[in-house]
């Protein structure tokens, strides 16, 4: 069982979001760079093991940060690297706001989930985007499989010995939204859920530990 | 024909009883989650596009919300937006984070002026007109905000860049708009009674 898997099935939504926010919260006040970037190391590990995760993206960005920070140098001179003088505090500094950033996103990545369900008459509307996206979505897969039955499922006007690529790109978003629409569409059912109290106690234990222990790296800094 | 249901189906809800201000509100908000679907399905295929440069957008996400505009009032477009902005921070988890922030602010600001070009141009203007504008108000304030939330003052040299190419793929999204709003069937269908346009006040002779 996955670990977003495990986070999405046994904990609720709000708690879920609350949670990362109560890790987020150690997270921007700590002022001590080593123990920040123990609590960093620690939100990225729950985001690798919940989401897959385009590494090389993170680190250009992180990268490009911290090389616009140490364009403005300030602090002692380190050393240089192209004509460009890296300072100390320019580089921190740099290293600071790309933790910050990156932080704010992988804590994202775990703490917010598509589960979730937001109040009032925007809220309606927007979950029923979600719904419709996912049927859109579920008829795109069918496409791409070429599974012509799901296909005439998804697309009530598609006859079998036609050819998805020569419908044209128009007709198909049109046929999949129309039966996207369409009120005989009949939803997948959904597993059924097994969830077990004791995997619960344990994912809800460890996920507190998980919170507790981003405070006790923050808590540290008035030890040192 | 089972399209037509679904036509028949939407469409009767909204011809249940035309007076009926609240089944009308209903049967629009009920098109904006279909558009809404639209928008994070699009954003969900641009998602695995190939990027010229890392932070560079398609904003294919943005057709819907182009077509929106010239059939709805200005709060149904608005949810749109909303929901296309909170649809793509759920599904890729960056709902609290500077994404989300830059994304959101960039979408406002571009439906604010694509908005207001609208109401002063009225049926002058086309899907392109209007993506070129949104294009280039939703790049600029996010790489004025790139520039100083995160990058710093010495960043200001790839505003010009990214502008360029943010337009350019505005230009991109507008033709793909235009070409939708005039082919599809499901804007013919469902979305021709309702034109922003005729309720816009500014509008002569419409009320």
């Amino acid at each position: 069982m996955s670990t977003k898997y495990a986070l999405e099935r046994h904990i609720k939504p709000y708690l879920l979001l609350f949670g990362g926010i109560a890790c987020l919260v150690p997270f921007l006040l700590n002022e001590s760079l080593v123990l920040r970037a123990g609590q960093f190391v620690l939100l990225v590990f729950l985001a690798v093991q919940c989401k897959r995760i385009r590494l090389w993206y993170f680190v250009s960005l992180a990268c490009s940060i911290v090389f616009f920070a140490i364009l403005t140098p300030a602090g002692k001179s380190l050393f240089s690297v192209g004509g460009i003088i890296v300072t100390s505090q320019a580089l921190i500094e740099g290293v600071q706001r790309a933790m910050t950033l990156l932080g704010f996103t992988f804590t994202s990545l775990w703490a917010v989930s598509t589960k979730l369900r937001l109040p009032g008459r925007f809220g309606n509307v927007f979950h029923r985007s979600l719904l419709y996206f996912s049927r859109i979505f579920s008829a795109t897969q069918s496409l791409r499989h070429g599974n012509k039955d799901l296909l005439q499922k998804a697309i009530p006007s598609y006859k079998k010995e036609q050819s998805p690529s020569r419908m044209g790109l128009v007709y198909v978003l049109d046929s999949i939204v129309f039966s996207a629409l369409s009120p005989s569409y009949q939803e997948e059912a959904s597993q059924a859920s097994t969830i077990t109290y004791r995997a619960k106690i344990i994912v809800h234990i460890g996920f507190f530990l998980y919170i507790g222990i981003q405070w006790v790296l923050y808590l540290l800094q008035y030890q040192q | 024909m089972q399209t037509n249901d679904a036509v028949n189906y939407v469409k009767g809800n909204a011809n249940a009883n035309p007076k009926d201000k609240d089944t009308d509100e209903h049967t629009r908000f009920l098109y904006i989650a279909v558009l809404g679907g639209l928008c994070i399905f699009l954003s969900a295929i641009e998602f695995v596009l190939p990027r010229p440069i890392p932070f560079f957008r398609y904003g294919l996400a943005n057709i819907p919300i182009l077509v929106a505009l010239k059939h709805f009032r200005f709060l149904q477009v608005f949810y749109l937006v909303l929901i296309k902005v909170l649809g793509l921070a759920i599904l890729n988890g960056t709902l609290v984070s500077y994404v989300f922030l830059f994304s959101l602010a960039g979408s406002l600001c571009s439906f604010l002026s694509m908005y207001g070009c609208i109401r002063v141009c009225a049926s002058r203007i086309s899907c392109i007109g209007l993506s070129v504008v949104g294009a280039f108000v939703s790049n600029g304030v996010q790489v004025l905000l790139a520039v100083y939330i995160i990058f710093g003052t010495k960043a200001i040299i790839i505003l010009p860049l990214l502008i360029g190419m943010g337009m350019v793929s505005g230009l991109v999204v507008g033709i793909c708009a235009e070409y939708y709003e005039k082919k599809s069937r499901f804007v013919d269908y469902y979305l021709r009674d309702y034109s922003a346009i005729e309720e816009a006040p500014l509008t002569k002779g419409k009320t």
